[in-house]
Order: structure tokens, then C-alpha cells, then sequence
């Protein structure tokens, strides 16, 4: 007499069958690999630093005042030229700016650099005439001239005029026109003040990077499925004691784990499982649960390779929308934060980028399961009635 | 080759085609890629300064900020959101107006400013922001600045991304039309065993590649000029676009059939694709970035096509500008006859063998 076999053991032996297939697909194993290999790549190479001040090169100023400009403006950072005719070359383009000690040193284009100097970006120079500020505090009219790369963009243009001519008042005791009781009452910081903190591109994008991993899982886990249905050896399953559900549920852990271990890699990769590692894993279990129902629909209404495919587009572009979102300031716009892949993507950025815990996520990981379970259960449904018909 | 028979077999597939879903990957990515790029990804690397301003006086300030370009502004109704919007994010920076306030700035009654900064605002954002409004203020009041400002542009402006990015939209245009839908179809008739039954007719192979080529390439054009359109970049020099797109359509349309009639099957095609999707690419990344050595994009076959495009449709240029780049995308269209020849002779015998 034959002993029963139990649901579990059956499940683990289709999921052992499923990511054994899928390890020999020798397209998508090396499309896995590659995508892993790119997203670790372009992470590395992504500033991890955000480029937040002006860099103005001033020339005719004395270092006193020099210092003074600097510490008024947040946001602008002086860099001191000796000459006009050095400041000029610069921004044209003709010369380079390179800043050792506190100094600035210019050197002609293709010329060696000085050892031990930074090189410095200036785009945007402002020409004091050497008598600006004894003649301004006398009342005498007095001409700056603005050095401006043709790259610059408008409004940093118009913000250094409007910066010299405000100097210009300020020096002749010019008062403002507005009652100000002080930078910090004037101009009021609402929110957690990041300057000098700011979000980088390479944190921004950490949430796209992820996507493209589950993005392959799924991409894999519908084509796995689609072939079965085609080449109906998911029939062949079904007169061994596996029930459809059996199949599906098989499914479904196999696309997750595989989502999940590639996701694992990657955010190690990239150093991104701190500081709350249980918390991630717990959002990328869930996401991956998502995209595997994903993959259940797209593999269903695929009949071949191309129109798989092109399913697999069509449900994704959608769910990528929020990753992309991501990357601008403020708040998503309703109908993003309608979709599916919305609680998992802002999970992610709460978790990695402003450290938040559990409780903080909470409305993220409750959106995000119930999420799972629709998409899941539709994908499961679907799939189901597809077998079914074969 | 018959024409006759190429002309069925195109007809054939248009009458079929739609059907395929890479029918509809040509036609709506297109406007997918220009919608993510130029909607997307124009305000992610050119992003504005975002001013709001509560106005409660009809003020000039508000009127000339609007005018100043380089600045997103967003006229709000009531302080608190205005003040949520600047904590959000979704604003750098918030000004309020009161009524009044250009009479009193006038008079010389110095009202109070009332200006919020968002805590994940830039610091460059906070520093343009703050000095423009000042700088209005001052405007307003009437009073001579004590100093002349000469701005002495220097270099070459750089186009705006927007612009920038068209040589990618365009390419990709073309490359889904003439590389994909070509070699797709080719090889996803030698997977389904059509092409099998094909050599048993009078119909011979090149025939059957001919109109695959000849359909991708006539989308291929008519999808590029569509995404220039899409753009606003549709060139005045319109004899010169058209010679520029036939040419980079029948290169790309040459590689789409060589992936064809290379690969086994689908799936052969799409490995090839995406292995050397980016080498197809690459030359037009470097518009975007033109800080990047410009000659390396001329390392890339597709250069020599692109840039006549960009040459046409951005700068106006004419044929007499882009004559030798054109020259030379012909003679790598020849060359490549010689690869697509031996593969299309290739597969025929493998077709006779397999019959």
C-alpha cells in the first residue's frame, strides 16, 4: 500500500522542480545574472553625494568680504579668482580652477594640475571692479561684470544679478525694503532641515533597482509558466497526486523565493539591508509575493514567448511607475499612490533612506498585504481556470 | 527575387501583423518613451527652483515671477497649504503676499516677509529663491540699484535636456520598428515552422526577408517622423529628414534581418537584442551628456546615422552639411549586405534540409 503523500511535500517537490527549470534556462539564468550584474554596477557608479551649492567664482573682493558672502548665502560657495582675466578663463572654458590651501590656482586647458589641489567647477563668475566696495559705500556708481558658461541655467543667471545688486544696496546701507528680524525668523525651514543631507541619486534610485529584480522574476516565473501551459506538461503534473492548487501554490513560492534570493543579493550587494534588515526582507517577501501573482496573469494570457512578453510589459510598467516617482521631491500624485507597487516602494525609501522602523511602516506593510493578497489571488484564479481549460 | 511575391508576402503580414503583440510595441512605445522621457526625466535632470506664492493683493511680484523663466511657480489660495506643500516637498520654497504689500513696500513702510523654506529643499534652490524674491522686492520699491550689471555670456549654450533626448526617442523609434519587428517575425516563423512550408512553394527566402525588411523599414520612418512630431521636432529641412531617416532606416533594418535570419528562434533574437541593444544605443547618450568625449560616440555604427538626424532636426543643418556622415552609414549598408546574404543562404539550406 502506497503511503499518502502530504500537500507540503508534494508543493516542495514542484518548487524544486520549478527553480530547477529555471536554473536551466539558460536565457533567462543569464539574463538573471546580468540584470544582477548591472543594478550592483550602476548603483556603485551613481553619486552618493548631492551637488547642492553655487559655485561662483569672484574676482575684485576682498577675503574678508569674500568670507562674509559665503557665510550670508547658504548655498553659495565663493571661490576666490585673482584676476578678472583668470575668472574669464575659466567660465570660458580656456583654463581650469584647481583650490589647494584655501587658494585658488588657475591653470591653462591640458596644462599639469598642481599636486595635492582639488579641481573646482566654476561656471558663473562675478567681476568686481578692485574699487567696488569704497566706491559704492561712497555712492559711486560702479559696473560687475558676470561671467556666464552658456550651460548655465536661467535662473542661477538671474539669481547672481539680483545677488550683485543686493550686495550693491547692502554696501551703499542701503536698507532692505521688508522687515527682517533675522535669516532664521525671515526665511522659517519647515520639515526636517536636510541641506547639506539631501537625498542622493544613488539612494534614489535604490527602489528602481529593486524593481528591475523582481521586474526578471517575473519576467521569468510568466515565461516558465507560459511555456508549461503551451507544452501542457502542467497536465502531466496533474495525474500524480498533485491537485491544481498544488501546482499554483508551487508556483507561487518558487516565483517568490527566487524573487526574494535575487533581491537578498542584490541589497547586499549594494548595501542596502541595514539598518533594519528584518524589516526589508519582510517588504521584499511581500513584493515578491506580488510580482509572482503578476506573473500568474501575464503567464496565463501569454501563448508564446513574444506575447508573454509582452503581457509581462504591459502588467509592469505600471508597477514601475511608483520606483520612478521616487526619484522627484514631494508628495506622488493620487493615482500613483493608487497602485499596487506604491506601499512597497515607500516602504523601501522610509526604511533605507530615513531610517524608519516598523511602526513607521506599518501603513506601508498592511497596503502592501493586502495588495499580495489580491494580485496573488487573482493571479491564482486566473491561472487556475487556465488549467483547468486545458 | 520576385517582386510580385514580395509584395504578397508584405501584404500578408500587414493584413496578420496587427495581431502580434511586437505590432504593438511598435506603435505605443514609442509614445511610452516619449512620454517617460521628455515628461519624467526632463523635470528628474533640468529641475526648476519650485516657488509658491499665497498672494492676497493682486501683487506685481506674482506677475513677474511667472514671466521669469527658469522658475516653477504655483499660485496658491490659503497659507496652511501653502505651508504643507513647502513641508511635503512638493514646493522649495512659499511666499506669502499680504494685501497691501506693494504699497507698503512703496511708501517705505517695510512690511514683514513672510517666506517658508522646505527642510529638503536644495541649498542652491533655497540660495536662487530667496535672492530672486528679494531682488522682485527691491523692483517693486522703485529705487536704482547702486550698481550696473553687464552679463557676458561665455561658450556654447547647452540645449535643454528635452532636446537633447530626441536623438534617443528617435532611435528607439526606429530600432523597435526596423531591428525588432523584422527580425521577430522572421524568427518566430522559423520557430512555428512556416517558413518550413514556404520553401516548398516557388516563394525563395530572400523574398520572404525582402518584405519583412521592406515592412519594418516603412514603419520604421513612419514611427520616427511620428516620435518627431511627438517632440516638436519635426525639421523644416523636410527633403533632408527624409533622406537622413530612409538611410538610418534601411541600416537599422539591415541588422534587424541579420538578428533574424542569424537566430534559431524568438528567444535567439531577443539574447541578441539585449546584448547589443546598448551598442545600438550608445551614440545617442552622448547628446544628452555632451560633456562626455564626443568622439567615442563615433566608435558606434549607429553614429553615422544618428547624427545626421540630430544634425537635421536640431540644427537645421541641410545634406550638404551631413553628406559624409551619410556616406558613410551607405557604406556600412553595403558592407552589411554581404553578412545578410551568406545568412540568408545559410537558412535556406538549413529550410531544404529540414524539408
Amino acid at each position: 500500500m502506497t503511503r499518502p503523500v502530504s500537500r507540503a511535500t508534494v508543493i516542495s517537490a514542484i518548487v524544486r522542480k520549478d527553480l530547477a527549470e529555471y536554473g536551466r534556462d539558460r536565457l533567462w539564468a543569464f539574463l538573471t545574472v546580468l540584470v544582477i550584474i548591472v543594478v550592483v554596477v550602476m548603483f556603485w557608479i551613481l553619486p552618493d553625494d548631492v551637488e547642492e551649492s553655487i559655485n561662483a567664482g569672484i574676482s575684485g573682493l576682498e577675503p574678508t568680504a569674500l568670507l562674509a558672502l559665503g557665510e550670508s548665502e547658504e548655498g553659495l560657495l565663493p571661490v576666490a579668482f585673482e584676476s578678472e582675466q583668470d575668472l574669464r578663463s575659466v567660465v570660458a572654458g580656456e583654463a581650469t580652477a584647481w583650490v589647494s590651501n584655501g587658494k585658488t590656482v588657475v591653470v591653462a586647458e591640458g596644462a599639469e594640475a598642481p599636486s595635492g589641489a582639488e579641481p573646482t567647477d566654476v561656471s558663473i563668475g562675478l567681476a568686481f571692479p578692485p574699487d567696488f566696495l569704497s566706491a559704492t559705500a561712497d555712492g559711486r556708481a560702479t559696473e560687475v561684470t558676470v561671467y556666464v558658461d552658456g550651460a548655465v541655467p536661467d535662473e542661477i543667471e538671474n539669481a547672481m544679478t539680483s545677488l550683485v545688486r543686493e550686495i550693491a544696496f547692502g554696501v551703499a546701507g542701503e536698507p532692505l525694503p521688508v522687515e527682517t528680524a533675522g535669516v532664521a525668523q525671515t526665511f522659517v525651514v519647515l520639515g526636517e532641515d536636510r541641506a547639506g543631507d539631501q537625498v542622493s541619486a544613488r539612494e534614489g534610485f535604490r527602489p528602481i533597482f529593486v524593481f528591475l529584480i523582481l521586474m526578471m522574476e517575473m519576467f521569468v516565473m510568466a515565461s516558465l509558466i507560459a511555456k508549461e501551459i503551451q507544452d501542457r506538461t502542467v497536465t502531466a503534473v496533474l495525474v500524480t497526486p498533485a491537485t491544481v492548487g498544488d501546482v499554483l501554490a508551487a508556483k507561487g513560492i518558487a516565483g517568490a523565493l527566487s524573487g526574494l534570493a535575487q533581491a537578498v543579493i542584490v541589497l547586499l550587494a549594494i548595501n542596502s539591508l541595514s539598518p533594519q534588515p528584518l524589516l526589508i526582507l519582510t517588504l521584499m517577501l511581500l513584493g515578491s509575493v506580488m510580482i509572482s501573482g503578476t506573473a500568474m496573469l501575464a503567464g496565463s494570457s501569454g501563448k508564446d514567448f513574444m506575447s508573454t512578453l509582452f503581457y509581462g510589459m504591459a502588467y509592469m510598467v505600471p508597477l514601475l511607475i511608483p520606483a520612478f516617482a521616487a526619484l522627484f521631491p514631494g508628495t506622488a500624485s493620487g493615482w500613483v499612490r493608487a497602485l499596487p507597487s506604491f506601499p512597497l516602494v515607500e516602504g523601501l525609501v522610509k526604511v533605507t533612506t530615513y531610517g524608519a522602523g516598523w511602526s513607521e511602516t506599518l501603513p506601508q506593510l498592511a497596503a502592501l498585504l493586502a495588495w499580495c493578497v489580491g494580485l496573488f489571488g487573482l493571479g491564482f484564479v486566473v491561472l487556475r481556470r487556465k488549467v483547468q481549460s486545458l | 527575387v520576385s517582386l510580385t511575391r514580395t509584395f504578397e508576402i508584405l501584404r500578408k503580414d500587414l493584413q496578420l501583423g496587427p495581431r502580434s503583440p511586437i505590432f504593438l510595441w511598435v506603435l505605443l512605445l514609442p509614445l511610452l518613451i516619449t512620454f517617460v522621457l521628455q515628461v519624467t526625466f526632463g523635470d528628474l535632470f533640468d529641475p526648476q527652483p519650485r516657488l509658491g506664492i499665497v498672494d492676497q493683493g493682486g501683487s506685481a511680484i506674482t506677475a513677474d515671477v511667472s514671466e521669469m523663466p527658469g522658475i516653477a511657480l504655483t499660485v496658491l489660495e490659503d497659507i496652511d497649504e501653502l505651508k504643507t506643500q513647502v513641508e511635503a516637498n512638493d514646493l522649495d520654497a512659499g511666499l506669502v503676499l499680504p494685501a497691501g504689500f506693494d504699497d507698503d513696500v512703496r511708501s517705505g513702510a517695510r512690511p514683514a516677509l513672510e517666506f517658508y523654506v522646505g527642510g529638503e529643499s536644495l541649498a542652491s534652490n533655497r540660495v536662487i529663491l530667496a535672492v530672486t524674491t528679494l531682488d522682485m522686492i527691491r523692483q517693486v520699491e522703485g529705487r536704482a540699484p547702486p550698481v550696473e550689471v553687464d552679463v557676458v555670456s561665455l561658450g556654447d549654450e547647452l540645449l535643454p535636456l528635452s532636446v537633447r533626448l530626441v536623438p534617443f526617442v528617435v532611435m528607439y523609434a526606429l530600432l523597435i520598428a526596423a531591428v525588432f519587428l523584422p527580425s521577430f517575425s522572421i524568427a518566430d516563423e522559423r520557430e512555428k515552422h512556416t517558413l518550413d512550408a514556404l520553401v516548398v512553394t516557388p516563394t525563395r527566402l530572400s523574398e520572404v526577408v525582402a518584405a519583412k525588411g521592406v515592412l519594418g523599414f516603412g514603419l520604421a520612418v513612419t514611427m520616427a517622423i511620428a516620435t518627431l512630431w511627438l517632440n516638436g521636432a519635426l525639421s523644416v529641412q523636410a527633403v533632408a529628414l527624409l533622406v537622413v531617416l530612409v538611410i538610418a532606416g534601411l541600416l537599422l533594418t539591415e541588422i534587424g534581418l541579420i538578428y533574424g535570419t542569424a537566430s534559431k528562434d524568438v528567444t535567439g533574437v531577443f539574447t541578441l537584442i539585449k546584448g547589443t541593444g546598448f551598442i545600438l544605443l550608445a551614440p545617442t547618450i552622448f547628446y544628452i551628456f555632451p560633456d562626455w568625449p564626443q568622439w567615442i560616440a563615433k566608435l558606434f555604427p549607429t553614429y553615422w546615422v544618428i547624427n545626421p538626424v540630430y544634425e537635421v532636426v536640431i540644427n537645421g543643418a541641410g545634406l550638404g552639411t551631413v553628406w559624409g556622415e551619410l556616406a558613410i552609414a551607405a557604406a556600412v549598408i553595403v558592407v552589411m549586405i554581404i553578412p545578410l546574404r551568406y545568412l540568408i543562404g545559410r537558412l535556406e539550406t538549413k529550410l531544404a534540409i529540414a524539408a
